[in-house]
């Protein structure tokens, strides 16, 4: 654990986290808004109870408080890269189904999608330093789309973005457990932990 | 032999002197003081209309021995109305407290059955020695969009009933006020005040989840606040 303990790669990860915890406030302010544009454009019930969708993360974690600092980087990865794929989906779904006829909805979702990948982009430099690395990627296929109705996806869409906002709560909350003084804590798991 | 009796608020009670036939020669008390026989039939004692004050214990003697026959004791009172329920956390994330109250006397014990469920999850709720109408959960998830459901029913021996309210993991979160809240002057600088606080101490994790203060202030003779 020799680069994470250096005073380089504590600030370093101390930057990142606090970059970090604004992209993600950004984030769930600007997915806030989003659902409230895409609940309209769609023309969706904002009170519609949605299930549980196969393929999109859920921000529901027990035990939170318990989680090492791998395990939080790891876990946020493994949902914004999922979210990343999901949006790009919903992009090309809405332009398909909308045309031109709604650039406003189709920016704002870009504009989503491109955070979203900074903050991916942020959890694969933290790992970095965790000595871990990122797992790779696999192949970037879009999710499997099992064949859904035009309702099912509008439905699916907002599944995603309550999630979604969810995740950036989560997300800002984990960073902030992440940049805490290692000594004693868990947030660092010690050599004899580590697999 | 004793025993209890509820009835309702301007219901019509007739109290049988225990296996007294109907004809039998019995004195009924209130309390203590002899009951006028105009509210007698036969044996049994005719009360119209209770109210509250009607309360109290009631015996019934034989006639010729005093020997005491039957004794109840009475209590007016009203099925409950819809109870008052909120739930808050206060101390997120470890977890939220519900409490509920009556909106109006029932004048008779009450007991309160509660039920906390998410999604197909039920979970229990801690009830606290004081004070009475308060219960504690905690939180087995967090960041869930799942909404949580809170049934809480009252009973009493009149009748029942019940409200349910449903509400998202962050809508209740809602912090105690700041504690050791001090405004000094400024030594040298009349027209500055210098004004420090605390976190409120139940708020379990003010790094992870931290709290923004809000600071208005007026000198006592202007009517208009300034923020800070």
């Amino acid at each position: 654990m020799a680069a994470a303990d250096s005073p380089s790669a504590t600030l370093r990860r101390r930057d990142l986290c606090s970059r970090g915890i604004r992209l993600a406030g950004k984030m769930r302010s600007d997915v806030v808004d989003l659902l409230d544009t895409y609940v309209e454009r769609q023309g969706l019930d904002a009170s519609a109870s949605v299930a549980a969708v196969e393929g999109v993360p859920v921000a529901a974690a027990e035990r939170w408080d318990e989680q090492t600092g791998t395990q939080r980087l790891l876990e946020n990865l493994a949902a914004y890269r999922a979210f990343r794929a999901l949006l790009a989906q919903m992009l090309e779904e809405q332009r398909e189904q909308l045309g031109e006829a709604d650039a406003a909805l189709g920016r704002a979702l870009a504009a989503v999608l491109l955070q979203v990948s900074a903050f991916t982009y942020h959890l694969e430099e933290l790992l970095r330093l965790e000595s871990r690395g990122p797992p790779s990627e696999e192949e970037a296929e879009p999710p499997p789309s099992p064949h859904l109705s035009l309702f099912e996806r509008k439905l699916r869409g907002l599944g995603v973005l309550r999630e979604l906002a969810q995740w950036a709560v989560r997300s800002a909350r984990d960073l902030r457990q992440l940049a805490k003084p290692s000594p004693g804590s868990s947030s660092v798991p010690s050599p004899a932990e580590s697999p | 032999d004793s025993h209890i009796q509820y009835e309702r608020v301007g219901a019509d009670v007739t109290m049988k002197c225990g296996s007294m036939d109907w004809d039998a020669a019995v004195t009924w008390t209130a309390n203590g003081t002899d009951i006028d026989e105009s509210h007698l039939n036969g044996s049994y004692l005719i009360l119209k209309n209770v109210d509250l004050t009607q309360s109290g214990q009631y015996s019934c003697y034989e006639g010729s021995s005093w020997h005491l026959k039957y004794q109840t004791y009475l209590r007016v009172g009203t099925p409950p109305k819809e109870p008052v329920l909120m739930c808050r956390s206060n101390n997120y994330p470890k977890g939220f407290y519900c409490s509920w109250h009556l909106p109006t006397p029932t004048y008779i014990p009450n007991s309160f059955n509660i039920s906390v469920i998410h999604g197909t999850r039920e979970m229990v709720c801690e009830k606290d020695v004081f004070p009475k109408n308060r219960c504690h959960i905690r939180y087995l998830q967090l960041f869930s969009t799942v909404k949580y459901k809170v049934t809480l029913t009252v009973t009493n021996a009149l009748g029942k009933n019940s409200t349910t309210v449903t509400f998202d993991e962050f809508a209740i979160v809602k912090p105690d006020p700041p504690e050791s809240v001090v405004a000094k002057p400024v030594p040298n600088n009349p027209r500055r005040l210098e004004v420090s606080w605390q976190n409120p101490s139940s708020w379990p994790d003010p790094e992870s989840f931290p709290l923004k203060f809000f600071l208005r202030y007026r000198p006592l003779i202007l009517e208009q606040w300034q923020h800070v």
